[in-house]
This record gives C-alpha cells, structure tokens and sequence, in this order.
C-alpha cells in the first residue's frame, strides 16, 4: 500500500476513529486473556451477582467472572474470521486468474458450483454444513471460505479475462513468456487493488457469520467464553444483570461496524466506492 | 406479451428450477456423506451397533443414496417431509405451525421494510449533506454491520429490561389467535427491519441523487410543476427498478435472518427449528427446512428478476419494432 492510498484512507475523521477502535478491539481480544483477573471457567461466586470491585461486570450464569470470560472471548471471533477471509482468498485468486486466462472445461465447472452456492442463503449452507459434520471451528472456516470465494474467484476471473485482452498481455504472450511469469508480472497486479478493496467487506462478513454461528451454540463449546455464546447463555439473566449481554454484544458491534467504515474509506481512495 | 421477453422470462424460471434441483441435490449428498452418521448421533456415540442398524432400516437410510433421494423429493413435493430423528413425529406436523409464524414475520417486515426504505432514502437524497440526511445516513452505516442478535439484544435490553414495554420472548401460543399476540412480533420484526433497511435506503438514496440531478426532472421544474408533483411522478417511479435488486437481495437475506432472529426471542418458527435440529442433528427436519428456505430464496430472486424485465422500457420498446 502505497503512503497516497494510506493518508487518503485516514483523511476523514470517522475513518481515524474506526482505526483506533479496530486496533483496541484487536488489542483486547489477543492480549485480554493475558489481563484476566480470573480463569474463564473458575466459578467465582453466586450466579448473576451484581457488579462489585472485585467482579467489575458481575458473573455470570454459573458464577464465573464476567469481566475475565469477556477478556477470553474475542480471540475465536477475531482468529476464525481472519483466518477464513484469508484463505477465501488465497482459494480464489489463483482460480480466477486461471479461469479468466485459460478459460476451458474447469472455467465452467467452476462457475456452475459457483452459481449452486449463490443460490444457497448463507448462514443456511453453514447450519447444513455443521449439521452433517457435527459443529467443529475447522469447519465453520471451511465453511466461510466456501462462501466467500465464489465472489471473489468472479471477480477476479472478469478483471482477468479484461486484462488479458489488453495489448501489453498479447506482447508478453508473442514474445514467449511463461504463464506464471504473465500471471505474476502482468495479472497479479492488476487484480490486486480491486481485491482488497473488498476485503473489509468480506471479513466484517465473516465476523458477522461467526459471531451468530457463535451465539446459536455452534462456535466454540462451553465452558470456553465466546462473546456470541456469552450474550445466549446468559440470556435468562439479562433482566438482573444486562451488563453481561451488552458488553460482548457492544465489541462484537464496535469490531464489525469499525472495520465496515474503514474498509469503505480504503474502497473509496482506491476508487472503488461498492462491491461488485 | 411480447415473444422475446416471454422467452426470457422462460428461461429464468427453468435456470431457477434447475438451481433448485442443484441445490437439493447438493444439500442431501452433504447429508449424506459428510463423515458422521446420523443414526449413531441421534443415539449417542456409545450406542449399540444393532439399535444404531435397527434405526438406519426403520429411517430408510440402509437403501442406496440414489433411491433415498427420490423417495426423499417425491415425498418432499407433496407436503411429506419424512420423519423427524429423535422424536419420529413426522416432520411437517412439527413445522406447518410453525411456517405460520415465520411468514407473519417476513411479510410484516417486507411489507413496512419497501416504503420505509423509498421515504428515508428519497428524503436522504434531497436534503443531501445536511441534517436529515446525516440523522438517516449515519445510522444505516452502522446497522448494516451488526448480527442479527446484537440488534435483537440491544432492542430487548432496551425495550424490555430498562423500559418494559414489551416482553424479552416471544413465545406464540398456537391455541391463541395470532392477532390477539400481535405485541409479541414487534421486537423481531424490528430486528429484521434493522439488518436489511441501511441497504435498501442507500441503494435508494443513491438512485435517487442520480434522478434528481437528472436534466429531465430539471426540465420538469422549469415547467413549473409543484415540487411534491415532481417527487411523486418523476423521481420516486425512475428509483424504483435499480432498486428492485436490493430489495430481493434483502428479503432473500430476510429468508436467512429468521434463524438467528427467532432463537433471539425464542419465537417458535422455521428459523429456530432450524437451529435447533443442527444442534440435535435431527437430518429430516434440517433437510425439509432447508429445502424450503432455499426454494423461498430463489422463487424471489426469481419473480425480482421477472419484474426488473417487465418493468424496463427498453424492452417494451424492441418488441414494438417487432
């Protein structure tokens, strides 16, 4: 990234303050554990006990530490999410530029499995998927990478089958040139800045997926602390004590909604103000 | 009707039928050969070989996939979904009531989520960068980034914990009319409203820019025709059909977003029968929701695709050369 691209995406207020805040909520979810007062799963106390100088946001439905479980539980979230944007990427890229060069019978293989898990709603694939296999985190990330990398790979395969036609790829081809080094030289660059204009949007994708597969039971397993599993829990006590939903329900929105306005800020210095 | 766009509009039903098929096809093969046996998970993992056998036979699933399938659609086709693992009740008997619920609230949230989304987004538009457009813009920024449940908790603390004006669940009583229970689809159907109106309202915020900048509505007003004139005759139909798209992507998205939503207030629908027959692995049921959660999703990308080809002059146009 180049320092024109990085001062045009800070130079707006709102995106400075959505880079803190995504740097806090990173800086909590990895480093938090290491501050915890309590282990995540040592019962405290009596369940749903108001907040006190010892327990600063009370304990939760067995007892245990609220404010401890809350520093334990954005390192899933953050990790799956991360980790399954990536590899979405690094699944689809290579097809797409393969497709869009070389077209052929894996071309059309590729978009009709493409068109099958568009026409699937999201979180649907993900609930048959992990009802087949049993819930399991290496899972959800295969899972989300499924479904991010249809729209990625047809992005990629269109930019690609545009730049293929351009003048300076036919030369490459006339003088000789090896397929990698053209994908590599010519392509590559060329697909990269549309890409990651749209990176943001895919990971806020995947916060979302997991954090609800999360809160629906399947993410990570009790006792672990999960901020989706934290909020479902707790859910009968959240008259007593409303603290124990709000905070992780308040980083999982402070997270998504940080790197939703960020990443619209890089798109839009990129020139690219909306997902295709 | 014209010949080409019958044509076209031809092709897009059978294209949606074979996605369909597709679809089924896939979601059953996944169920199928997925490692884990549904059979052995219903009974537990300590379970006796001869019971885990004896329950495969009663279910059917020791016949070949190929006939499973069949069996499987042409029961699924008239309304006979098969059995329900756990429970052996038959699977329609558990969810036909429970449809009910879930279409009274996707069709409560379509229905208010189309005009809503024209008012806020045309008034966004015309009051561009100044106050009403700040208090609707900034908003939809920040709900098109929350889960469903984060919208649904902050909306219970808010509503029932601090205010208490309506209760945390929704628990509909089948033996009540739903009309008498009306209170209890405020909350969700505000939640569904909340993930799917920012996308909506900026889609129509942004056609609506580009008509009002538009020279023929310049035109319009220099013939001195009523500013509410022009709104309601010019802009508001030319923000119509770019917009139909986004709506269809949102209530397809409606379609998905019961699932959390319903688990959130622990209303009884399809959507929370479907998570809850994840979490029992009850293959049946999932396979039966799925099917119709599918099936609802590509019908109206479907009739969103029809209604983007009827509605464009262009083609009307063509078939009047022909």
């Amino acid at each position: 990234m180049s320092t024109s691209v990085l001062r045009l995406t800070l130079a707006k207020p709102a995106a400075r303050i959505a880079l803190v805040l995504v740097l806090i909520i990173v800086a909590l979810a990895t480093l938090g554990p290491y501050f915890s007062p309590y282990a995540f799963d040592e019962i405290v106390g009596a369940p749903f006990a108001p907040i006190t100088q010892e327990h600063w946001l009370g304990t939760d439905f067995l007892g245990r530490d609220t404010f401890s479980r809350f520093l334990y539980g954005g390192r899933t979230v953050l990790v799956v999410a991360l980790s399954a944007t990536v590899a979405a990427y690094i699944v689809a890229v290579p097809l797409g530029i393969y497709s869009g060069l070389r077209r052929g019978p894996l071309d059309v293989v590729l978009i009709a499995i493409s068109d099958v898990i568009y026409a699937l709603p999201p979180a649907i694939f993900l609930l048959v998927l992990l009802a087949s296999t049993g819930p399991s985190l290496p899972t959800v990330i295969v899972g989300i990478v499924i479904l991010h990398s249809p729209r990625i790979f047809r992005i990629v395969r269109l930019i690609t089958m545009d730049i293929s036609k351009n003048e300076y790829v036919e030369a490459a081809f006339a003088r000789g040139e090896s397929w990698t080094a053209i994908c590599f030289l010519d392509i590559l660059p060329n697909v990269l800045t549309p890409v990651t204009a749209d990176f943001g949007v895919r990971l806020c994708g995947s916060i979302i997926l997991y954090a609800s597969l999360s809160y629906l039971g399947l993410g990570l397993p009790p006792p672990a602390a999960d901020w989706g599993l934290m909020i479902s829990e707790n859910r009968i006590g959240i008259t007593i004590s409303p603290w124990i939903a709000i905070a992780p329900a308040l980083a999982i929105a402070v997270f998504s909604v940080a790197v939703n306005v960020l990443t619209d800020s890089f798109a839009r210095s990129v020139g690219r103000s909306k997902e295709i | 009707m014209n010949k080409p766009l019958l044509q076209l509009l031809l092709t897009r039903i059978v294209l949606a039928f074979v996605t369909l098929f597709a679809v089924s096809v896939v979601v059953f093969t996944a169920t199928q050969y997925l490692p884990g046996d549904p059979a052995r998970a219903a009974l537990g993992a300590k379970a006796d070989p001869s019971a885990v056998e004896a329950l495969r036979r009663e279910f059917g699933m020791d016949r070949p996939a190929v006939v499973q399938y069949f069996s499987w659609i042409e029961g699924a086709l008239t309304g006979d979904f098969g059995r329900s693992i756990p429970s052996g009740r038959p699977v329609w008997e558990a969810i036909g009531p429970r449809a009910v619920n879930t279409m009274v609230l996707t069709v409560t949230s379509l229905l208010l989520l189309i005009p809503l989304s024209f008012v806020l987004g045309i008034v966004a538009a015309i009051y561009k960068d100044r106050l009403a457009d700040h208090l609707i813009s900034v908003p939809t920024i920040v709900t098109v980034a929350l889960p469903e449940f984060v919208i649904g908790t902050v909306l219970i603390v808010l509503f029932a914990v601090y205010l208490r004006w309506l209760p945390p669940v929704s628990l509909i009583n089948d033996s009540l009319p739903l009309s008498s229970q009306s209170s209890l689809f405020i909350l969700p159907v505000l939640t569904l409203l909340g993930t799917t109106l920012a996308q909506v309202v900026r889609m129509v915020r942004a056609v609506a820019l580009e008509v009002l900048s538009a020279e023929y509505i310049y035109m319009v007003r220099l013939r001195g025709i009523s500013p509410a004139r022009v709104l309601i005759w010019h802009v508001l139909p030319n923000t119509i059909t770019p917009t139909i798209q986004t709506i269809a992507l949102n209530a397809a998205w409606l379609a998905g977003g019961v699932v959390v939503t319903e688990s959130v207030f622990q209303l009884p629908g399809i959507g929370s029968a479907l998570s809850d027959a994840v979490i029992n692995r009850d293959m049946p049921t999932v396979l039966a929701i799925t099917l119709i959660i599918t099936a609802t999703y590509v019908l109206i990308n479907l009739v969103s695709e029809a209604l983007i080809l009827l509605l464009n002059p262009r083609l009307r146009v063509a078939s009047g050369k022909n």
